[in-house]
């Protein structure tokens, strides 16, 4: 009797012990970082969001860029799995280190595993301590409204989190529910400060003749300015581009978003980033990069975003063509995951459509391709380049392409 | 002779040895073979279910529910559910490829999306392809053989649900034309007819029976043949006083229509803009 007392009283003490301990991600599904090194990891199995500390120690090869194929299997190998029992969620670039943090789901003995690992330039991958590492967490319910308090406790309708993007102090969060039509978008300020977290439920407007408005779940979303104003573009499941002014994003708001491109139906958008570019004559402009499953990825400058924002939004059907603002179709094909590098470099993971292997590598900003993608005229054994001088440009800039992209032996003087 | 007998006891021992060996090879693959059957009956996992179960599915349908027997491995589903047309075509772009796929927690529930841009009006995909089904006609949902559990185990057979295709539903949910039937004695049951397919998850998780303190009645819900009704049954009698059943305005019929307004929507024709508005209908059991 006395032992039985005593083993309850262990397994209760088991129980606060474990209660009173933060959690961990079940599983990891979306990253961001802040300009802090904050790891942000949404966790779709406990709808919970989680604030990592990172080492912010420096680099050596932070500069360079990355040429690591193959990566899947040494993924695979690290973790000591099979290539087929590793998925990998979602990519995210230290802002200071600018080594390649992945969010992993692997299956070991019948069950699914998270793991975060990094990976830097050289291809030396390592374990993050999802257990020891310093971090805090948010719970966000899939529930809205304080109405709601009977609601969210049943696993039935599970939120997946698609998007979070980080502005400001505060966190944008998109997700998809697997059991309803909901286009909330959650908004949770960091620090993570108990209750703090505002809801907006967000209706795309399609402007034509019968002015019809849906709830849809945001894909992807980027916050970006546009003639001085902040606005956030959200990329919808069948990928209209959508604006929302930010400052519409109130806690309990009703807000209508207006359609200003349609970028190719049948295609689900990856992902979103936007940095500045230069064009030939070293002009710098802004610039939003979409990374699509079904098509190429495209560049849009700001500039047109902000003009076709200022429009009425799309209002007629455009045949088979891409509707509102113009987007620019660049060769990065096989994109599973894209982030902003440097500013150099945009940091790419792909498919290899010839081998089907997983690469991580990085491109450079404003060429958008990768010169060893390719067997070009220049590569047969004895070219020359032309003496008057009309090709040192393109010379140029294909010897710091091979620098680039690990093939200096082959630079040609 | 001597060495005879030795040769003899020999020979009694290797046929016992031989028999025991044999024995021990019978044996043993007695047991591989019960091994065999154990296995087969453990790997016959299959599609449990698909919801909606309705035969006859709205043209503007947005989602299809699997369950499975045992919890499955994600990354490729579309090599595996596939759409066919009546004349037997297998038809493209009508799922929505999403990055990510939505399973349960427990990967044994995989939601299915239609491509949201066929089914809005004045989308280029709308526009463009039109509806993926047509009224009145018939089309095939396969789960094929072979999709893989986490355990390495794979579906060992074909499922299919065969649907035919009704007009499209743009009507927001009416509760008022609702046929309730209220508990009145501490053994009903609580009855409610939706007069149309809803979700089935909507209907197990957006219905909630409270009492007069606002405390959460528990009980079991039964759905109804078509997901057209449901049957509450608390876990305890029901006692006397006041109840209210709040219904939470996010609850959906089949085609993502849910309280405050179908899901393809004029502007400012929404009953309100709050996605988590509560109706509530109040009832009252007189007796003990």
């Amino acid at each position: 009797m006395k032992h039985s007392i005593s083993i309850k009283v262990l397994i209760s003490t088991l129980f606060l012990t474990q209660f009173a301990l933060a959690s961990e991600p079940k599983s990891t599904n979306v990253l961001e970082f802040n300009d802090k090194g904050i790891l942000f990891i949404a966790d779709s199995t406990s709808s919970t969001i989680y604030g990592y500390e990172t080492s912010m120690d420096s680099n050596k090869q932070a500069i360079g860029g990355y040429n690591l194929k193959g990566i899947d299997s040494k993924l695979a190998k690290h973790l000591q799995i099979k290539v087929r029992d590793l998925a990998i969620k979602d990519m995210a670039l230290h802002p200071i280190t600018k080594e390649a943090y992945f969010a992993i789901s692997y299956v070991k003995k019948g069950q699914y595993h998270p793991a975060i690992v990094t990976v830097n330039q050289l291809g030396k991958i390592k374990n993050f301590d999802l257990k020891k590492t310093k971090h805090t967490e948010y719970l966000v319910s899939n529930t809205t409204k304080s109405k709601e308090k009977y609601w969210g406790k049943t696993p039935l309708s599970s939120l997946m989190f698609t998007d979070i993007d980080f502005h400001k102090g505060n966190l944008y969060v998109s997700g998809l529910s697997n059991a309803e039509f909901s286009s909330t978008l959650r908004v949770i300020p960091f620090p993570f400060v108990d209750k703090a977290m505002s809801e907006v439920s967000v209706e795309v407007f399609h402007a034509n003749h019968n002015q019809m408005e849906t709830r849809a779940p945001i894909r992807t979303l980027d916050i970006v300015e546009l003639d001085g104003k902040e606005y956030l573009i959200a990329a919808y499941t069948c990928t209209p581009l959508v604006s929302i002014p930010l400052d519409q994003i109130k806690n309990g708001a009703h807000i209508v978003g207006k359609t200003i491109a349609e970028l190719g139906y049948g295609n689900t958008p990856i992902d979103f980033i936007s940095f500045t570019a230069q064009d030939w004559n070293k002009n710098n402009y802004d610039v939003l990069m979409l990374s699509n499953k079904n098509q190429s990825a495209q560049v849009i400058p700001l500039s047109a975003i902000s003009q076709s924002n200022k429009e009425k939004g799309l209002d007629s059907f455009a045949g088979f063509q891409l509707a509102g603002t113009k987007a620019t179709p660049v060769p990065m094909t096989g994109i599973m995951q894209l982030a902003d590098q440097d500013n150099y470099h945009l940091l790419a993971l792909r498919r290899n459509a010839d081998n089907g292997e997983v690469e991580l590598v990085s491109y450079m900003k404003n060429l958008y391709f990768r010169l060893s993608d390719f067997e070009s005229e220049y590569d047969h054994p004895g070219y020359a380049y032309s003496s008057d001088g009309s090709q040192e440009m393109i010379k140029g800039i294909q010897n710091m392409m091979k620098k680039d992209e690990g093939f200096a032996d082959e630079v040609v003087k | 002779m001597k060495v005879d007998l030795i040769k003899l006891k020999n020979l009694k021992g290797f046929i016992e040895k031989l028999f025991s060996i044999v024995l021990i090879i019978i044996l043993s693959v007695n047991l591989s073979l019960a091994d065999v059957k154990h296995n087969s009956n453990i790997s016959g996992i299959n599609v449990a279910n698909v919801y909606p179960t309705s035969e006859k599915i709205p043209e503007n349908i947005l989602r299809f529910y699997i369950y499975f027997d045992a919890p499955m491995r994600e990354g490729n589903i579309f090599d595996f559910i596939k759409l066919f047309d009546e004349h037997n075509n297998e038809m493209s772009h009508v799922f929505f490829d999403s990055v990510h796929e939505l399973w349960t927690p427990d990967h044994k529930r995989l939601t299915l999306l239609l491509d949201p841009g066929r089914v809005k009006s004045g989308l280029q995909a709308n526009s463009a392809m039109g509806r993926a089904f047509t009224a009145n006609k018939k089309y095939k949902l396969i789960v094929s053989e072979g999709f893989e559990a986490i355990s390495g185990l794979k579906t060992t057979a074909d499922y299919v649900k065969v649907f035919t295709a009704t007009s499209e539903d743009r009507e927001g949910i009416n509760i008022s034309r609702w046929q309730i039937e209220f508990p009145k004695h501490d053994l009903d049951k609580l009855k409610i007819d939706f007069k149309e397919p809803v979700d089935h998850v909507s209907a197990q998780h957006f219905i909630l029976i409270v009492d007069h303190s606002g405390k959460e009645i528990e009980g079991s819900i039964d759905l109804q043949p078509n997901e057209t009704g449901l049957v509450f049954e608390p876990t305890l009698p029901w006692v006397k006083g006041q109840y209210r059943i709040l219904i939470n305005h996010r609850f959906e019929d089949i085609v993502a229509n849910n309280i405050n307004g179908a899901f393809d929507h004029k502007v400012g024709s929404l009953m309100s803009l709050n996605e988590g508005e509560v109706s509530s209908i109040e009832f009252h059991i007189p007796t003990e």
